[in-house]
C-alpha cells in the first residue's frame, strides 16, 4: 500500500489480561480507516471518490468463530466496536477486519482465565495426554 | 467424405453450447441476489453506489424481506440511541438482547437498519452461545433526521423488532 494510506491500517484492540470463570468480559475494537461510501465527490472536480470500506469483523478464540459481523456503507469512519465474550478457557483472541477489497488485517491479545481457587484454567488437559500426537 | 454427411455441423454445436452457458449463468445470477435483498452481489453495489436519493419504499421492502410475515416478539431487544445527534457522521448506539445464551435460545442474526439513508442496511452481527452476552456499541452514519429500526433473528425463527427516533442536526453524505 501506499505512504498515504497507512492510516487506514492501524487497528486497536483491548481485551482485559485476567478474568474469572463465566465472567462476561467486553471486548473494545477500534480501527483507523476512512470508510469512503462511494457518494462523495471532489468538490473542485465533481469526481466520485470510489467505495472503499470494511466489510466484515471476525472474533475467533483459539481459532474458533465466536463472533462475526458484516458492515455495509452506513458505518461511521474509524469504527469503533464492542462486544461480548464468556470467559471458560484462558487463551487466544483474534479480531480480523477484512476490506472491501480482500485484504485483511488482524490484531490478537493473550486472555488468562483463573478459577475461584486462584488455578488457571488451560485449554488443553495435560494430564491425559501420553505422546506428542495428541497435542499435534 | 462431404460436409451433409456430418452429424453436427459446426454452428449446430456453437448455437447450443451458448444457450446452455446463458442459462446456466441466468440461473445463478437470479438465485442468490433478487430485488430488495439486503445482501448484494459486488456489481450491484457498484451499480447503486450512484444512487443518492434515499427511498423509504426500498427500504420497507428491506424490513419485509428480514421479517417475512413472522409474529413480532415483545421485549426481546433494546436499543440505547440519543434523542439528539448533533453530528451525524458519527451516531452511537447499543443494543442488547434478554436471551439466556444457551441452546436455541440466542440471536443467530442481528439487523440495525436506518430508514431514510440512501442505503438502509447498515450492519449485521452474528452471534454464537460463545459469546456470552448479545451487547454490541457501534457508530453509525444518519443523513437526515430519522428512524433507526433493530430487528432480531432468534436461532429457533422468532424476531423481535424496536424504533428509535433521532434528531439529526447536521446530516452525513451516506
Amino acid at each position: 500500500m501506499a505512504g498515504e494510506e497507512r492510516k487506514n491500517w492501524r487497528r486497536r484492540l483491548k481485551v482485559p489480561k485476567t478474568a474469572l470463570v463465566d465472567e462476561i468480559i467486553t471486548i473494545k475494537t477500534m480501527a483507523e480507516h476512512v470508510m469512503e461510501p462511494g457518494v462523495r465527490r471532489d468538490p473542485e472536480t465533481g469526481v466520485i471518490y470510489p467505495k472503499k470500506i470494511i466489510d466484515a469483523v471476525i472474533c475467533r478464540f483459539n481459532g474458533q468463530q465466536i463472533y462475526r459481523s458484516q458492515w455495509f456503507s452506513g458505518v461511521s469512519a474509524n469504527p469503533f466496536m464492542s462486544f461480548k465474550m464468556k470467559a471458560v478457557t484462558s487463551g487466544l483472541v483474534e479480531v480480523e477486519w477484512i476490506d472491501d477489497y480482500g485484504q485483511s488485517t488482524y490484531k490478537k491479545a493473550v486472555l488468562v482465565v483463573y478459577d475461584n481457587e486462584g488455578k488457571e484454567i488451560l485449554p488443553i488437559k495435560i494430564d491425559n495426554i501420553n505422546s506428542n500426537k495428541e497435542i499435534m | 467424405m462431404s460436409l451433409n454427411s456430418k452429424k453436427y455441423s459446426r454452428r449446430s454445436v456453437i448455437t447450443f453450447l451458448s444457450g446452455l452457458i446463458i442459462t446456466v449463468c441466468s440461473k445463478t445470477a437470479n438465485a442468490e441476489f433478487k430485488a430488495g435483498e439486503p445482501f448484494r452481489d459486488r456489481f450491484q453495489t457498484y451499480r447503486q453506489t450512484f444512487r443518492i436519493e434515499p427511498d423509504p419504499e426500498e427500504a420497507k421492502r428491506i424490513v419485509k424481506n428480514i421479517i417475512k410475515g413472522r409474529e413480532l416478539r415483545e421485549n426481546l431487544i433494546s436499543l440505547n440511541a440519543p434523542d439528539i445527534a448533533e453530528n451525524g457522521n458519527t451516531v452511537p448506539i447499543s443494543f442488547s438482547v434478554n436471551c439466556s445464551m444457551k441452546n436455541d435460545d440466542f440471536p443467530k442474526t442481528v439487523h440495525i437498519l436506518v430508514l431514510d439513508n440512501p442505503f438502509p442496511e447498515i450492519a449485521k452481527f452474528h452471534f454464537t452461545p460463545y459469546s456470552g452476552e448479545a451487547n454490541v456499541s457501534i457508530r453509525i452514519r444518519m443523513r437526515t433526521s430519522s428512524n433507526i429500526v433493530a430487528i432480531a433473528e432468534m436461532a429457533d425463527g422468532t424476531v423481535g423488532e424496536t424504533q428509535s427516533y433521532v434528531d439529526v442536526t447536521i446530516g452525513a453524505c451516506s
